[in-house]
């Protein structure tokens, strides 16, 4: 991991590397879907997420990092089957890449083939799905991924829970993990389901003034020059980000959530059509995210104003008269919504 | 000594300095896009890049080539040898380093296009699949050639990551000219190259001339910015000049424009300051006092061979549709022949066998059929059964569905409609050999219909289009309206749909039947942005005895290439319609 570019060294996109920061603060938010252009640093960011994790408890040797605080429930069949009690150890949140072309096999595990052919043993190997599990699962061109893959995956990330039922294996595991999805949306359509899945999603464009763009060539090129040492000059912005993230995760059950924002919420979602409840939810657990990394003891309207787009923009019903402008549906019922606040005298 | 170019720079000197630049900081750059017929020009500036870059042997990726042997995966032969999955390095890993060729990269499938741009993004290969999970080294420089006709590009995600552009379509043999570098000048420059200082003006003219020449991603400023550095450290300076600058223009953002700069035109007309033209002393473009970053544009631009400007705006031309337009279509080319996962089957009826799944099924019975064996002192072999086989499943090739949107409308139909059924038949000829399916809609009057469903019948397309009549208003929001839903059936169906859309964009049937200009036009309009969310590639054909904005705005609502119906036979028409669509 040495080797990311730091994620605070990144240029603008401020949308994205929020949304990322309440994806690592609250993991419940249901993950984050990023769509732009070529060489909009996507990935890069995403990436560089990985290096301001915070560190958790983990039952060691454990294939799935199984929680030792955690009820049975929870626990893989081997840690929850275990009487003695287990030795922890504490491990990074997990970054797991899903390279494009990635087997079913690989994906949510399969048979030991191996041990099966020499010893005739019987032994599940455990896939990408395991080592995600409490932590990130990032697709790169999560856009183009095999239809199959993307089955799986939805029904997992739905669940908590892999079932692999192949080759003589019945095998059930947790695997909850924050899906991060990005992709170039002219390469090619993302499925309705998916998109839906995703707690957050983020437009990120090439920013258009000379001065921006200087600066990233020029922070890039230095990075090029020499990693470690660009690495080396971000270190401390790099370890605060990250003992901020840390603090907020650990806050985040004291943020107090005012009635009115619950309301507020449940306004927004109604007069924008979108449906079920999992929007408004998502909502409110983002604006809390949102208040705890900004280290604020209660949630405002605010917060959840600048939440809003990222939580809606992709779960709008789709009006066949008013498609292209996602965003701009977004925002009008927000600025509607708020002056009416306002007027009540209420944020 | 080195023989650097002077400031007549010819198209082979640029070539020279690319082979130059690859050698020394190729996988900085990412790589190359050498736009070149086969040949002797090309052959010989690549035994440049053998040269310079002191690499004899230039490894080549074929369009075929496979997932497996791309990035690695299970060696067949040793795991059956072996009873135990044994990986081998893929293509990619063992170029770690290495300057590949990846020639007609114009027919690159799909995902090896993205393996590629994994490997030059992250300069390593992560594979998860047969079972193997492994990270590999993958720093290649890729010089990815496309054989420069006119219709066929390589894929625009790929171009992106390649820092240099190279366009020898026009060099010939005789322009082969004296070379410029020895590996030793490289060498040389592999010690400076890290230390060259670049001005901030210089910086930022790049950063703002790839903005006006409508360049977004930044990942091709940054390569000038690399090649600017690396091209003072080949001349032994100590810092970027304008020349540097220049060439770095010249090699990575020029062939990427996507528009031609407002001031790239030539200067002022002196009709706009009739008056001043006599003064002598101030010239017309200083009055405006041009930035840096203009007047290094104008001096690049002036460098340029001539001809290479127009080619520029055709070009800029179709990077806008190919980045809009084809998208759908590329996207579903890469499922064709993709495998999807593997199943219990016969080999002998055909299909590839998947050795994993098949020593997987065959994994759990081993021990038993040791034991039935009767004679226990064979060697301990694998034993698979016919059972056992597993066969890779692909993807087929999807249909593709040709859907003809015709304007019988009054309007429309008066002047042009036998020259559009014209059109129509040459075209649907053509969808003939690709075995297309054909569809077709009317629309005049009060309603649109589907006069042909999807079929492959030639003969009944033309009878329904030979039966059209003309005459009536034109319900332009009905006949999207239905195009859209063909679209989306296509789209279920797993087909690719493609529409020719012929009209002269003069809608006067509102979506409620009332005839009104106004609320046709403003209905056809939002069912044309509805239509544009769907995959399908769209053609706008404007019939009109004088092409009007409307069609074309009809067209930029629908995302789609737009075409005024030259007053020719059917025969151009046809000709400009192929050029269109690809």
């Amino acid at each position: 991991m040495s080797t990311a570019y730091p994620f605070t060294a990144i240029v603008s996109q401020d949308d994205m590397k929020r949304a990322l920061t309440i994806a690592a603060v609250d993991p419940g938010i249901g993950g984050v879907l990023v769509l732009g252009e070529r060489g909009t640093g996507k990935s890069t960011t995403i990436r560089a997420l990985a290096a301001l994790l915070p560190k958790i408890a983990v039952v060691s040797g454990c294939a799935y990092q199984c929680d030792p605080n955690a009820p049975k429930e929870q626990l893989c069949a081997a840690c929850a089957s275990s009487k003695v009690i287990a030795d922890t150890k504490y491990i990074t949140i997990p970054v797991v890449d899903l390279p494009l072309g990635s087997t079913e096999d690989r994906v949510v595990g399969a048979l030991d083939i191996e041990r099966a052919l020499v010893n005739g043993e019987k032994v599940f190997q455990p896939g990408l799905l395991a080592q995600a599990n409490r932590g990130f699962l990032y697709v790169d061109e999560v856009n183009l991924l095999e239809d199959h893959i993307v089955d799986s995956l939805l029904d997992v990330a739905a669940s908590g829970e892999n079932v692999v039922e192949r080759e003589g294996l019945s095998i059930r595991h947790p695997a909850q993990f924050v899906l991060v999805g990005s992709g170039n949306p002219e390469e090619g359509e993302l499925r309705p389901q998916l998109q839906d899945r995703f707690g957050l999603s983020v437009d990120v464009r090439t920013p258009r003034d000379v001065a921006t763009r200087v600066n990233i060539i020029r922070s890039r090129e230095a990075f090029d020059q020499d990693r470690s040492v660009f690495r080396k000059k971000w270190a401390r912005k790099e370890s605060a980000l990250r003992r901020k993230i840390q603090t907020a995760r650990d806050a985040l059950d004291t943020i107090d959530t005012p009635a009115v924002l619950l309301e507020t919420a449940a306004k927004l979602c109604l007069a924008l059509g979108t449906d079920g409840l999992r929007g408004e939810l998502t909502l409110v657990r983002s604006a809390r995210a949102l208040a705890a990394f900004e280290g604020k003891a209660a949630v405002t309207l605010d917060h959840l104003k600048i939440i809003a787009p990222s939580v809606l923009r992709h779960r709008l019903r789709r009006d066949p008269l008013d498609e292209s402008s996602a965003d701009i549906r977004v925002e009008r019922v927000i600025t509607e919504l708020f002056t009416n606040n306002d007027d009540d005298g209420a944020n | 000594m080195t023989m650097v170019p002077t400031e007549t720079t010819s198209l082979w000197a640029d070539a020279e300095w690319a082979a130059a630049l690859l050698s020394l900081i190729g996988p900085k750059l990412g790589g190359l896009h050498l736009r070149a017929p086969p040949g002797p020009v090309r052959d010989y500036w690549l035994d440049r890049v053998r040269q310079l870059s002191g690499q004899m042997h230039l490894r080549k990726i074929p369009a075929n080539i496979t997932e497996g042997r791309l990035l690695g995966g299970i060696d067949l032969s040793a795991t059956l040898q072996h009873g135990k999955p044994i990986s081998e390095t893929g293509l990619l890993g063992e170029c770690d380093k290495q300057v590949v060729i990846a020639a007609m990269a114009e027919r690159l499938p799909r995902n090896t296009v993205h393996y590629l741009c994994a490997a030059l993004d992250d300069g390593l290969i992560a594979i998860a699949r047969d079972g193997i999970e492994t990270k590999t080294a993958a720093r290649i420089t890729l010089i990815a050639t496309d054989e420069g006709t006119e219709d066929e590009w390589a894929h625009a995600a790929l171009t992106d990551r390649l820092g240099l552009s190279l366009d020898m379509t026009t060099l010939g043999i005789h322009d082969v000219d004296d070379e410029c570098f020895k590996r030793s000048d490289v060498e040389r420059a592999l010690a400076n190259v890290g230390s060259v200082i670049m001005s901030d003006e210089h910086l930022s003219a790049l950063a703002s001339l790839a903005l006006s020449l409508g360049i977004d991603s930044p990942r091709s400023t940054l390569a000038a910015v690399k090649v600017a550095r690396a091209a003072a450290a080949l001349k032994q300076k100590q810092a970027v000049e304008e020349e540097e600058v220049a060439l770095a223009l010249r090699l990575c953002l020029l062939p990427r424009a996507q528009q031609i700069p407002e001031m790239a035109e030539p200067p002022p007309e002196p009709e706009r300051e009739p008056e001043q033209t006599d003064d002598t002393e101030p010239p017309p473009m200083t009055e405006q006092s041009p930035p840096e970053e203009e007047r290094l544009l104008e001096a690049a631009l002036a460098q340029l061979p001539e001809g290479l400007l127009e080619k520029l705006q055709t070009q800029a031309a179709r990077l806008r549709q190919s980045s809009t337009g084809t998208a759908g279509a590329q996207h579903r080319h890469q499922n064709r022949g993709r495998p999807t996962g593997t199943f219990r089957g016969d080999h002998r009826r055909g299909g590839r066998v998947n050795i994993l799944a098949t020593l997987r099924a065959a994994a759990p019975w081993q021990p038993l059929r040791r034991r039935e064996q009767s004679d226990q002192t064979a060697p301990r072999r694998l034993q698979i059964k016919r059972e056992d086989i597993h066969l890779t499943r692909f993807l087929q090739h999807r249909e593709t569905l040709t859907l003809f949107v015709v304007d019988a409308s009054g309007s429309a139909a008066l002047q042009r409609l036998a020259e559009a059924k014209g059109a129509v038949e040459l075209l649907l000829a053509d969808c003939y050999i690709r075995r297309d399916q054909v569809a077709l809609i009317a629309f005049r009057d009060d309603t649109a219909e589907l006069l042909l469903p999807p079929t492959r019948s030639l003969v009944r397309a033309k009878k329904t289009l030979a039966a059209l009549p003309g005459g009536g208003a034109t319900p332009m929001a009905a006949a999207l309206d239905l195009t859209r839903d063909m679209a989306e059936r296509a789209g279920k169906q797993g087909t690719t749909m493609q529409y020719v859309l012929l009209t002269d964009g003069a809608a006067n049937v509102a979506r409620d039947g009332t005839r009104n200009r106004e609320a046709g036009t403003r209905d056809a309009l939002a069912a044309a942005r509805s239509l544009s969310m769907s995959p399908a590639n769209a053609l706008i054909i404007d019939t009109a005895q004088r092409p009007q904005p409307r069609a074309k705005e009809l067209a930029d609502a629908l995302r789609g290439a737009y075409i005024a119906l030259p007053k020719a036979d059917a025969k151009t028409l046809n000709r400009a319609i192929r050029a269109a669509s690809t």
